[in-house]
């Protein structure tokens, strides 16, 4: 068997598809690796500017309600080898009390040159797929029906060599012949990450790495064995060659393009558009009962805001406003907060029905694509790198959780219906409005009623040099409680849970077709 | 003579496995292309008419007031080409949402539910895709033993003993091939054209039949040079087995790797700024403006709109408008050259040149964006050219048109019946060939280049 092996391999090693191939991979490998390199190392040079400015973000509240944070995905290493989904979809949430994270910002292609989109990216695992399943067939279409035709078959099996063991040597000679190149495309890649200074491994990403390594062996080694069934199958090494090819064209070009194009014909979503416009004619609800409580409240003596800011989702800043409309303020937040949390809630539900969607789409064409080789592999290796669509929605859990905490520190501390979520005043520092006037008017005007007498407020009160306090003066809040966000990557039995049936395709389908080999070849006519 | 060795070799491949095995994919991959275009295509029809209707109400609704009318942001959605079976030019990618007043293109974007984002982008299933990568891998399988085949099983020597000159024997050759690849490139199309007309869903008028009449053109200038190089492969090889193995690799660099190098490539070659940072650089120049206005500008106290300040800002605030728009108008110039360098750098792979000619012929992808922004520019200076004429009718507007606020000009209803509306209309088909000369050129430079190549190599093969 050894012997059978080792001329397989040395007559493989001095052929023209081995310098071809080994040139091709080790040409194209390492230049895709080099772009995915700078393309991580620019995605983590925007990561961590944005994550110092949603931190510098958080430093600066001036009241409870401007807790909004940002929470960011860092970019996955092993994106380099596969970027996955992970430059279509975002890494950016913004906690809003009035949104349930729904789908992230911040995606990678929306930075760039839009009209680049029109190019596809050339990847690692892109590059694996297309020519080492070509390689792997290439080797192996003519491994028996070739000899045959050679007439060394009859030879081969005249002498006291079982056919299990000539076929185990084919089958050893190629994989000693592919798999060098396996190990230097690897390799190249690793001196390539190794020297450059912007992408760090930890542990896990070496363990994952290997586990890519495997399931690209894996592949190769399903390939080899089609290849190796399909030449058992045919007397001509023509014929096994034209097969091999057509089967390759079919599994490794259209499928993978053919299963998502097919899953969405098969399968109908709720239009976008649709989805947006129900959650804004919700919004507009939601508005309309604050409106409707807001004209229950008393009305102040005169609404006007002594240094009032607005920003989204309720955050709001009075820094000195009269006691009445801070009382009035107070009782609209304790009122719309809570309100605005339902609404979210209600918004998401039917949010989640189109996700829901889009992911059934998405799982279906996912199926529809077992029955190719390389999008399992595709698929597995999205696993692997956490770049599939399974690290996504687990990072927006995350986010979603996250928010449930933020939620649940404004609760359990009465925040809503309290002066801080909007003010930095407390209450018994607040003033009347007259007593803000007489304040105001270095003591001309005592009452608001004298100085509204028929004269343009504004104007006299900027006669005085006497000046309230703005937001600018205003200290920024220590809040040392806040909840903080922590991004865990989704373990690796999660992964495997995950994509049990994908590894399963990639373990079993090469044993049972070095079995389906060896039926076919006991029953090989040699002669 | 030529004609003999063609039906010679169309014979031999008609019975040939590969001839079975190219022309059951065909008919399968077009057939299932086809019935996957009319449920998507149907989809985007309705989705597009339920747009263009709320966008229509909304324009509608703001005509009470020809402020509102010239200020609201406009939705400009392109509509479904029936044509995108033949190539869908990657408009799912590609910026397929235009936003405008009238005053400015204020953004484009790629809308949030064309398409599933949790799927990895990739190729349509369209009539290109089917000829640009598996017709053109068929090419490689009809040829790659056309000439060192012949020499392997020692009938080449034969054939050339008898008066055959080589030309003829080549000539011959490449017909065969070619008719025996355009056999299932034709049942294709009829089996995908046969379910498009049946469905009844896509309207087949003159212009459409033009089009895929000339995309059948094409596809065949294409499939010629991968046949031409084939055989020129062939003729460089004496055997087989070598001629394959190269073709296949180069098949590979061709249709794979290079026509979808070329984005990369340019970003890393002549890289252009990112949009934050051209978005802070107009950010910038609008604050060093207004900071530089006159004081007196930015006085809002009142509502009323005569009041001289309003003037100063209407001016300063259309100063700072031009000033944005020249900075975006560069960095829109520079992405388009961007998106040049990328296609030129590809223009070495005959499958790009067939993509971006095809682009032109189906008036689709970027071509259909460029036009598209042109037509939008031109009709957002007449929509501008309206307000304008309505202002100056109304005594009751200061006239101080300007693109923040309409406060400073006339908010008189306007008759949403004389209010102009888009038509995105479409480029006569021989000004977008026109776009195209030189890929249609490369093209044709390719399949002589190829031709020259197989003919030289072919004149000094030793057939022995």
């Amino acid at each position: 068997m050894w012997l059978i092996a080792k001329k397989e391999f040395l007559l493989n090693l001095l052929s023209f598809r081995f310098a071809t191939g080994f040139i091709l991979c080790v040409i194209l490998i390492p230049l895709s690796v080099h772009i995915s390199i700078k393309n991580y190392e620019e995605r983590r040079s925007i990561y961590l500017k944005e994550r110092e400015e949603c931190a510098e973000q958080m430093r600066r509240l001036y009241a409870y309600s401007f807790i909004r944070p940002t929470i960011l995905r860092p970019s996955e290493p092993l994106s380099i080898f596969n970027p996955g989904v992970e430059s279509t979809l975002g890494n950016r949430v913004r906690i809003q009390l009035g949104q349930v994270p729904f789908l992230a910002e911040g995606a990678l292609q929306e930075r760039g040159n839009p009209l680049l989109a029109s190019f596809l990216s050339i990847d690692f695992s892109f590059i694996v797929t297309i020519l080492f399943s070509l390689m792997a067939l290439l080797f192996t279409y003519d491994a028996i029906s070739g000899e045959k035709e050679r007439g060394s078959l009859r030879g081969i099996l005249a002498n006291k060599l079982s056919r299990d063991k000539l076929l185990l040597g084919k089958l050893l000679g190629n994989i000693l012949t592919l798999l060098p190149i396996i190990i230097v495309s690897f390799g190249a890649s690793l001196l390539l990450i190794l020297l450059s200074r912007g992408v760090e491994f930890q542990q896990e990403e070496w363990i994952r790495l290997g586990g890519l390594f495997l399931v690209t062996f894996l592949y190769m080694l399903l390939f080899m064995l089609l290849g190796m069934f399909i030449s058992t199958r045919t007397h001509s090494s023509t014929t096994s060659l034209m097969v091999s090819l057509f089967l390759w064209v079919l599994l490794v070009v259209v499928v993978p393009v053919a299963s998502p194009y097919l899953a969405q014909s098969l399968t109908s979503i709720t239009p976008r558009e649709t989805v947006d416009q129900a959650a804004a004619e919700l919004n507009r609800e939601f508005r309309a009962k604050v409106r409707e409580y807001e004209e229950t409240l008393p009305e102040p003596e005169w609404d006007a805001g002594f240094g009032r800011y607005y920003g989204g989702d309720g955050s709001h800043l009075e820094v000195s406003s009269p006691r009445d409309v801070m009382e009035n303020q107070r009782l609209l937040h304790a009122f719309q907060e809570p309100l605005r949390i339902e609404y979210a809630d209600r918004k998401w539900r039917i949010q989640r029905h189109y996700l829901d969607g889009l992911l059934s789409q998405q799982r279906l064409a996912q199926h529809l694509g077992w029955v190719s080789p390389a999008s399992i592999f595709r698929e597995v290796a999205s696993g692997i790198t956490s770049t599939d669509v399974s690290s996504y929605l687990h990072f927006m859990g995350l986010a979603r959780r996250y928010r449930d905490q933020i939620i649940g520190y404004y609760q359990s501390r009465n925040l809503f219906s309290s002066y801080a979520y909007f003010t930095q005043q407390k209450e018994e520092e607040m003033k009347s409005l007259d007593e803000l006037i007489y304040y105001l008017t270095e003591g001309r005007f005592s009452t608001y009623k004298e100085l509204s007498r028929g004269r343009d407020i504004w104007g006299v009160v900027k006669e005085f040099t006497r000046d309230l306090p703005r937001r600018e003066h205003l200290p920024y809040l220590q809040i040392k409680d806040i909840p903080q966000f922590s991004w865990q990557r989704e373990g690796m039995r999660n992964f495997l849970r995950g994509s049990l049936t994908e590894l399963s395709i990639l373990i079993f389908i090469p044993i049972l077709l070095f079995l389906l080999c060896y039926v076919s070849f006991i029953r090989y006519d040699p002669r | 003579m030529i004609w003999l060795i063609a039906r010679r070799e169309i014979l031999d491949n008609f019975y040939s496995l590969r001839f079975f095995l190219s022309i059951s994919l065909a008919v399968l991959i077009f057939g299932v292309s086809s019935l996957c275009f009319y449920s998507q295509y149907s989809q985007e029809l309705s989705d597009y008419s339920r747009n263009i209707a709320q966008e229509e109400e909304k324009a509608a609704a703001e005509a009470n007031n020809l402020g509102r009318l010239a200020l609201h942001d406009r939705f400009l959605y392109p509509r479904p080409r029936s044509s995108s079976f033949l190539y869908q030019a990657m408009e799912r990618y590609l910026p397929n949402l235009f936003v405008y007043d009238a005053f400015q293109i204020v953004d484009f974007q790629n809308r949030e539910g064309a398409g599933n984002p949790f799927f990895p982008r990739a190729e349509e299933l369209d009539w290109l895709f089917i000829i640009a990568l598996v017709l053109s891998f068929g090419a490689v399988v009809f040829t790659y033993n056309s000439i060192s085949g012949e020499k392997e099983q020692g009938t080449l020597g034969l054939q050339l003993a008898n008066n055959i000159p080589r030309p003829a024997f080549l000539l011959g050759k490449y017909l065969g091939a070619m008719v025996s690849l355009l056999i299932p490139l034709v049942t294709g199309m009829v089996v995908s054209l046969l379910v498009l007309l049946l469905s009844g869903k896509v309207e087949f008028h003159s212009r459409l039949w033009l089009e895929v009449l000339i995309f059948a053109g094409i596809s065949v200038l294409f499939l010629s040079s991968f046949v031409l190089l084939g055989l020129f492969v062939s003729s460089l090889t004496h055997s087989p087995a070598t001629s394959l193995v190269l073709l296949l690799f180069l098949w590979v660099i061709l249709a794979l790797l290079i026509p979808n190098m070329g984005g990369i490539l340019a970003s890393e070659l002549q890289p252009i700024p990112k949009r934050e940072e051209v978005m802070e650089r107009v950010s910038r120049v609008r604050s060093d403006i207004a900071d530089s206005a006159p004081e007196e500008t930015w006085n809002r106290d009142g509502n009323n709109p005569f009041r001289p300040s309003h003037r100063l800002r209407a001016q300063t605030l259309n100063k700072m408008l031009e000033a944005e728009l020249n900075i975006r108008r560069d960095y829109y110039n520079s992405m388009f050259r961007q998106l040049d360098f990328a296609r030129h750098l590809t223009r070495i792979s005959p499958v790009s040149l067939y993509k971006y000619s095809s682009e032109a012929v189906v008036g689709g992808g970027v071509l259909r964006f460029r036009g598209l922004m042109r037509r939008l520019e031109s009709f957002r200076q007449v929509l501008l050219e309206f307000v304008h004429r309505q202002d100056a009718t109304d005594p009751n507007s200061p006239h101080w048109i300007n693109p923040d606020d309409d406060l400073f000009f006339s908010r008189q209803p306007v008759d949403y019946r004389i209010v102009p509306k888009f038509e995105e209309g479409r480029v006569p088909l021989s000004r977008r060939l026109a776009e195209v000369t030189l890929d249609l050129g490369l093209l044709i430079l390719f399949n002589l280049l190829f031709f020259g190549l197989a003919f030289i190599s072919f004149l000094r093969y030793d057939v022995r």
